[in-house]
């Protein structure tokens, strides 16, 4: 039943088929301009504020590294101060 | 605060307010003032923020390419840094010339997409950095992965010259309105708006590549001091 109905659906001939794609006439209006053009500067606003934020990000995990080897020294200070 | 640090705020916040008070100024020109094109209509408006920004893809690439032939001159955390921080830069703004130049060609020409010779090699020029970013973030950070790095550097700025004179040397759809065989732009106000966009974009991105040339050399910093707090057994951070 399915190869039959397959069968069936195939093109007979070669002209049957598409062989080309041609523009409709007229329409010069494909896009909208203004939506376009708040794609475009939303996109620009994300792009550079996905930077800065990757920059605080990395900003702040330079931080905790800080407060991290500050605090180790901090306690081999005291190692050696209390010995 | 070191005299380093000092610095680096005497440097950062001037620029980043110029570089603010100036985008705000072309927004205001741009959208307020300038007129709209007489035949893509408000869509060319892309115009005044798309070639700013390959502007500042080519500051980034330039000083990525400085920072490269400088380490392997001599290497030095700076200079890595500077090369680094310039990738970065160009992988940001040159997103933003892949985004915005498509979606006006939609307007302009009908489609998103071509492989037209500046399109191409522009694509071509941001893959490159793209590369230099991930092979700086998976393959560690020590001297050879450095100079391998650098030496991708300094081959990624041969290809700026290229997407520069394609438009001039193999044709293509491209348009050219400022600079040599361009038309340029009629009205004072497009004028204003496109010199203001191009200004704030230098600001912008001197900025942005200060700030991360900064954190990277920190990085290295804390990165070689960790490893000293180890050795002398003071980081005890790292036992069981």
């Amino acid at each position: 039943m399915i190869l039959f109905a397959l069968h069936q659906n195939q093109p007979k001939e070669p002209q049957d088929r598409s062989t080309e794609f041609a523009a409709v006439d007229g329409t010069h209006e494909q896009y909208n301009g203004a939506t376009l053009l708040v794609t475009a500067y939303a996109l620009l606003w994300i792009l550079l504020m996905g930077f800065l934020l990757m920059l605080w990000r990395k900003q702040r995990a330079l931080g905790r590294r800080l407060d991290g080897l500050e605090a180790a020294i901090d306690r081999a200070a005291s190692k050696t101060h209390i010995s | 605060m070191t005299r380093q640090q000092y610095r680096f705020d005497i440097f950062f916040v001037p620029l980043l307010a110029v570089a603010t008070a100036l985008i705000l100024t072309a927004i205001y020109v741009v959208f307020l003032r300038a007129p709209v094109e007489a035949h893509m209509g408000i869509v060319q408006k892309i115009f005044y923020f798309h070639v700013p920004s390959a502007y500042a893809m080519y500051l980034g690439a330039s000083a990525c390419f400085l920072g490269s032939a400088g380490y392997l001159l001599k290497p030095t955390d700076a200079r890595d840094a500077f090369a680094r921080a310039g990738a970065e830069v160009a992988i940001v703004f040159g997103a933003i010339v892949l985004v915005t130049g498509p979606l006006w060609a939609a307007k302009a020409w009908g489609y998103f997409w071509t492989w037209d010779p500046r399109l191409t090699t522009a694509m071509l020029s941001w893959l490159v950095y793209v590369a230099y970013v991930v092979l700086r973030i998976f393959a560690g950070n020590g001297p050879g992965e450095r100079r391998f790095a650098a030496a991708l550097g300094i081959i990624g700025a041969a290809n700026l010259p290229i997407i520069h004179f394609s438009v001039q040397k193999w044709g293509g759809q491209h348009p050219i309105v400022v600079g040599h065989g361009g038309g340029g732009l009629a009205h004072p106000d497009m004028k204003i708006g496109f010199g203001l966009g191009m200004l704030s974009f230098t600001f912008f991105s001197m900025a942005l590549l200060w700030t991360r040339t900064r954190l990277e050399i920190v990085k290295s910093r804390l990165m070689r001091a960790e490893q000293e707090a180890i050795d002398l057994g003071l980081d005890d951070r790292t036992e069981a």
